[in-house]
């Protein structure tokens, strides 16, 4: 027999040998997961603590921003591999990077989120080209910083102070019903803020280059009393 | 082994090819270009990474054909008989061949790519420093190390296959690969029979169905390393290793 056949021969052994140990850990993975876990397609990452929030990366899947009191981060398993996170003085900084995915599929219906993060309390958001869905926040002031192309839900809020600074082409929208007693809001480049769905006592705007808002009637008139 | 020998083996292989490497690389050069044309005109159809997607698709198609040129002597008996009495070793043939269709062709084709998405991106209007194709970004850089590996099989089938070499290569290759692949889900199947598996990728993760839900199950930190260094060092060197044997095997 010639050397090229045995190497041949010992070569498949190898590679179906590694085959079934890799498949072995898989199976080991496998059982690792819970099936009646609702989070099943999610892995918890841990953290030290942290009351600031810097997210940046792709805006192709989106994150949600949850306030509850258990604290945690849930990575979507498909993603794990563009999810990287460090605690720096109190800051929390998360860059969660995409390949170049369009940013109408975070949109869709049939898009999990990308991470979930319950966090009880938040001083600040950074947020940079990501698509964030922060949502229940309440009986807190926030400070929320926007830049790039990023794009920011905010969902049945109920804030005592709000400071939204926004940039570039940043975008912000507010869903349901949000209240906050003071609305502090920033905007320039060519930002787009929709405040139809606020309920504010005070606005404070300092508004400038080519930004862009849309306002229902009331939210217009209140402003103008402003 | 003699580096003195490996480098007048690539110089000659260089010398007897410089018109064909010349041609080719403008063939490549227009290849690329016309990706990027057909990406923008219908730009609609193609969202997402397409400089990621246009890279690829050069990457192996003029990998394929420029590694195939390595050993194309044997397609007719006088040259390769030529080739076979050249006088060094086999290893040292082998080497070089390897050195240029991975070492020189990545750097011209890197080069070549970068020219054209400049040119793409500015003709467009889309040019800033984010939106050139970061090749470690999303570890796209994994695709280099595949390369290595296609680079091996596409060597090896020039060697073993004297008359239309890479036609032969590719269906040999994705007949391997079909086999392997039935032959990792067949694994899957009897090592988890309860799972409900939709998809798999050997030696790195599978998917299955549960209630209608798909969850990926992927290999982690240490058992993700070894199988990483498996596929990117251990079996090209392995291929690179048999297309030595099949050389010194070689008979006209």
């Amino acid at each position: 027999m010639k050397t090229s056949t045995i190497f041949i021969i010992v070569l498949s052994l190898v590679i179906i040998t590694v085959m079934y140990i890799t498949n072995v850990s898989l199976k080991n993975e496998y059982h690792k997961i819970d099936l009646s876990d609702t989070f099943k397609n999610y892995v918890s990452v841990k953290s030290d603590s942290y009351s600031v929030l810097d997210i940046s990366g792709s805006n192709g899947y989106p994150i949600e921003i949850i306030q509850n009191k258990n604290n945690d981060i849930k990575v979507l398993r498909t993603r794990l591999e563009h999810f990287k996170s460090n605690v720096k003085n109190d800051t929390l900084f998360i860059r969660f990077t995409g390949s170049n995915i369009s940013m109408s599929q975070s949109f869709l219906t049939t898009t999990p989120s990308g991470i979930i993060i319950y966090k009880n309390n938040l001083s600040s958001i950074h947020i940079t080209n990501t698509h964030n869905r922060i949502s229940g926040y309440q009986h807190q002031d926030l400070n929320l910083s926007l830049k790039g192309y990023s794009h920011t839900e905010l969902i049945n809020t109920d804030l005592n102070t709000l400071a939204l600074t926004m940039e570039n082409q940043s975008q912000i929208e507010f869903l349901n019903e949000n209240k906050v007693d003071s609305l502090s809001l920033k905007m320039t480049n060519e930002s787009v803020a929709n405040l139809e769905k606020i309920d504010f006592n005070k606005i404070h705007p300092v508004l400038s280059d080519s930004i862009t808002l849309v306002l229902s009637k009331d939210v217009f008139q209140r402003i103008l009393k402003n | 082994m003699n580096i003195k020998a490996i480098s007048l083996l690539i110089k000659r292989q260089f010398r007897e090819n410089y018109k064909t490497y010349s041609i080719g690389l403008l063939v490549l050069f227009i290849l690329l270009m016309f990706m990027f044309i057909i990406v923008h005109q219908w730009q609609d159809s193609f969202s997402g990474a397409v400089q990621n997607g246009v890279f690829i698709i050069g990457l192996f198609i003029s990998g394929a054909v420029f590694s195939n040129t390595m050993f194309s002597e044997f397609s007719s008996p006088q040259s390769g008989m030529w080739l076979l009495s050249i006088p060094a070793k086999h290893s040292e043939k082998v080497i070089s061949s390897i050195l240029i269709s991975t070492g020189f062709f990545l750097f011209i084709y890197i080069l070549t790519f970068y020219i054209a998405d400049f040119i793409y991106l500015l003709v467009t209007n889309k040019f800033s420093f984010e939106s050139i194709l970061n090749p470690f970004k999303n570890n796209f850089h994994q695709f280099f190390f595949i390369y290595l590996l296609f680079n091996g099989l596409i060597l090896l089938g020039s060697v073993i296959f004297n008359k239309n070499s890479l036609i032969k290569t590719l269906l040999a290759t994705a007949l391997l690969f079909i086999v392997f692949n039935y032959l990792n889900g067949f694994m899957l199947e009897m090592l988890i029979p309860e799972a409900e598996v939709v998809s798999s990728i050997a030696f790195d993760s599978f998917l299955f169905s549960h209630q209608g839900e798909n969850t990926k199950v992927f290999l982690l930190e240490r058992a993700n390393l070894l199988s990483s260094l498996f596929i990117r060092f251990v079996l090209p060197v392995a291929i690179w290793t048999l297309v030595w044997l099949k050389l010194k095997e070689k008979e006209i």
